[in-house]
């Protein structure tokens, strides 16, 4: 464990914007006059609230380390599959195949982050369960659909486990000057990509006009995604001391989360429009299911972790 | 007697017939309105009124 400076203002930085926003959200509570603006203040306090029990999780994990950091992400994996899964139309023949994905593939790929073992965490799922799906439900004899089926449970893994893994993974780089300091990356990370997912809806409420893609997801505006990823952007170079990054070079890489993180959530929508559903759970009061919530992360996960790999490690 | 239809979503999934390890999908559970046999009701007509409130909480319809 690494309790340094930085990681507790950090902290500390985060607790103030979390009662910042709680004091805010009271007062907007107060004025709020029209019934559409009581519904949105009331969704917008909700989702407060909900930050306050995630960023104690995120908190208590980073205070456990590496074993924490691990553990929680597995866990938020396991459930983010679960909503994934509930929503995709599989088949009876597709049992035995999801019963590995939970149970022995998401643990498995954990695992192997938890030991550090690069070669085997980055191609386990893209390579091993990728041939090793289609063989199972081949050998349940159900063709009906057969690749959508298979893609179908792919894509899960892929997504809410792969992806996600990319997080923990990154206490695993090997950073010279950095050594034993990586759990900031993570918190880096986090703080990135939902600064950035919060001010795309701060932004989008207040001046959104121009719909980017009005049948996918009709929240996601221009005005939203430029203001929110320039504010995230600056927010982000100014977190560059938490960091083995130059300012300039941490506001390229939080410019490329925001960037993943924004096309992660539109992808998502896709997924959910398709299906039919608003939400992908009910887990987090005001934000709907944990998917729904680790969809930026998703995409921006990978990208970060390979960015801070090639340039940095 | 009362009897109180309970609709579990998803079970088909959650466990289908004839396995024995569970996915953990997300599901819900409906409890209807209790029903009762009336005094001159058949056992037939009990039966079929009890499936229909039964199929409508799973939203399957009679």
């Amino acid at each position: 464990m690494n309790l340094d400076r930085e990681l507790l203002l950090l902290g500390a930085g985060i607790g103030g914007l979390l009662v910042a926003s709680s004091v805010l959200g009271a007062m907007l509570h107060q004025t709020a006059r029209s019934e559409a603006g009581r519904a949105t203040v009331a969704n917008l306090n909700a989702r407060i609230r909900a930050w306050w029990v995630m960023a104690a999780i995120i908190g208590l994990a980073v205070l456990c380390g590496r074993l924490g950091v691990v553990i929680l992400f597995g866990v938020v994996s396991f459930l983010a599959l679960r909503e994934f899964i509930t929503l995709t139309p599989t088949k009876r023949g597709d049992h035995r195949a999801l019963f590995w994905a939970f149970f022995v593939i998401t643990p498995a790929q954990y695992y192997f982050v938890a030991t550090d073992w690069y070669g085997m965490f980055s191609i386990f799922i893209p390579v091993y369960v990728f041939l090793f799906i289609p063989i199972r439900l081949a050998l349940a004899g159900d063709c009906d659909r057969f690749l959508e089926r298979s893609a179908m449970t792919q894509w899960g893994l892929m997504v809410c486990t792969y992806c996600l893994s990319y997080i923990p993974a990154l206490v695993t780089l090997k950073i010279s000057g950095y050594e034993g300091q990586n759990i900031k990356l993570i918190v880096y990370l986090l703080a990135v990509a939902q600064l950035s997912d919060v001010f795309q809806y701060v932004w989008g409420k207040t001046l959104g006009r121009h719909k980017i893609a009005p049948v996918v997801s009709p929240s996601k505006t221009w005005e939203g995604l430029v203001g929110g990823a320039l504010t995230a952007t600056v927010l982000g170079a100014a977190l560059w001391w938490v960091t083995p990054f130059l300012p300039w070079q941490s506001a390229v890489l939080s410019l490329a989360i925001t960037l993943a993180g924004f096309f992660g959530g539109l992808v998502m929508s896709a997924i959910k429009r398709d299906r039919g559903v608003k939400d992908y759970g009910n887990l987090i009061e005001g934000h709907g299911g944990v998917m729904d919530r680790v969809d930026s992360l998703c995409f921006a996960a990978p990208v970060f972790f390979h960015a801070v790999r090639y340039f940095f490690a | 007697m009362k009897l109180v239809p309970v609709w579990i979503d998803n079970i088909n999934r959650v466990l289908p017939k004839g396995e024995v390890l569970p996915v953990p999908l997300l599901g819900s559970v409906t409890v209807g309105a209790p029903l009762e046999a009336a005094a001159d009701e058949t056992r037939e007509a009990f039966l079929t009124r009890a499936r229909t409130a039964l199929m409508s909480l799973g939203g399957v319809g009679a």
